[in-house]
């Protein structure tokens, strides 16, 4: 593998299907598509605005004790996100608390601190933005995987939940014993295409 | 009696909730060969950084701050306590090295000790509860664990197609898998609860 493909955002090694860094998330978030939409935006507001604060700061930031630091910084942006949500929606904020929660979770877990710290600032930013961006992307597309089949509904923000059937068609794609399923089979489809991928690029 | 052993089995057989966190999946599925030994250590971490956890949420930050938004410290602060504890643990234990050291790393641990806290923040009356769904949440998570290793072990051994070995069997077995633990748990609790 090159050095092109290691650090693509879909395809890389440190991106999320291959690390499998967000699966908590992706499981959390995509059960409603207005859910996964918050999830996408906290995942963009959290990974900006704790880059920025630790590449801004990066001379207080303290070598050991590294990783508490960022999770601290994450956490607080995360709290930021809520009562912003909060102000505009009180319910969407309680309702997406708990995702909220393990935004940060996903920043630490995919280790991008570590892998971006040698940029500067702006481009830890673009950096952590294009990764929520994939990641958010992942979440959207399982939620309007899920929520069809799962409960039979579409719910938009601002417009409210649609109904087209009365019953539950999958109902076990609405639990996380579903997404785990629907996980695993759009691994290995995703692993096939990004072998092939790979052969293509060399 | 009965609603204590209910309460144990709804924390032990909840592997939703382990999985739902989602962190032990990167550990659950990693390529690594480990032993029972080796797997069964990090969670001696969790349920004591869960008790602790607890003590402080429930009887300090909240007494003082009802309002704290918890939620959001749930994570950095399971994260700190994880990584005290390990380091006492290894340097009490130097033997317990190389089955902890590096584990801070991936925050594998952590988010599973958020949710067990989580659990045992919502259900939790007294401190006898909270050592039973503390007890519970690390044990079922053990067990999990366990299994999921055996099933990876277990996988290598199948002819299987190209693109489903590895990480994709895994998760659909932790996929099914998660069906009949919360299945089981349903049925145990309403023979229990009637």
């Amino acid at each position: 593998m090159n050095g092109q493909i290691q650090s693509h955002l879909f395809w890389g090694a440190s991106a999320p299907l291959s690390s499998l860094t967000g699966a908590g998330l992706l499981i959390m978030a995509s059960g409603r598509i207005d859910s996964a939409l918050i999830c996408a935006l906290s995942l963009a507001w959290i990974g900006a605005l704790t880059m920025f604060a630790a590449g801004a700061g990066r001379k207080v930031f303290p070598a050991r004790g590294e990783r508490a630091a960022l999770a601290f910084t994450a956490s607080f942006t995360g709290l930021l996100f809520f009562f912003a949500l909060w102000l505009v929606s009180p319910f969407a904020a309680m309702e997406s608390a708990f995702f909220i929660a393990l935004c940060p979770v996903f920043f630490l877990g995919s280790n991008l601190y570590g892998r971006v710290r040698a940029y500067d600032t702006a481009e830890m930013v673009v950096q952590a933005v294009s990764e929520a961006f994939v990641m958010g992307v992942l979440v959207l597309a399982a939620a309007l995987i899920r929520e069809p089949l799962g409960s039979g509904s579409l719910s938009i923000p601002g417009w409210g939940v649609f109904r087209f059937t009365g019953t539950d068609p999958l109902a076990v794609l609405s639990a996380s014993s579903g997404v785990l399923l629907l996980l695993g089979y759009a691994l290995a489809l995703y692993r096939r295409f990004r072998n092939r991928y790979i052969r293509e690029e060399d | 009696m009965a609603s204590r052993f209910a309460l144990f089995i709804f924390a032990a057989f909840h592997l939703n909730l382990f999985l739902c966190f989602g962190l032990g999946i990167r550990e659950l599925v990693s390529r690594k060969r480990r032993s029972v030994f080796q797997i069964s250590c990090p969670w001696a971490v969790v349920f004591p950084a869960t008790v602790l956890l607890w003590v402080f949420f429930e009887k300090i930050l909240l007494r003082i701050c009802p309002w704290f938004p918890v939620y959001l410290a749930l994570y950095p602060l399971a994260l700190c306590v994880c990584f005290g504890l390990e380091t006492g643990l290894v340097k009490a234990f130097p033997a317990l090295g190389s089955a902890l050291s590096g584990r801070f790393k991936t925050g594998s641990y952590a988010g599973l000790t958020a949710a067990s806290l989580l659990l045992t923040m919502r259900l939790a009356v007294n401190f006898g509860e909270v050592l039973l769904l503390a007890l519970a949440c690390s044990g079922g998570a053990l067990f999990a664990a366990v299994v999921i290793a055996e099933l990876r072990k277990r996988s290598r051994w199948e002819s299987l197609p190209a693109g489903l070995r590895g990480n994709p069997v895994t998760l659909i077995s932790m996929g099914l898998l998660s069906l009949v633990f919360s299945a089981a748990a349903v049925i145990i609790l309403k023979v229990l609860l009637g």
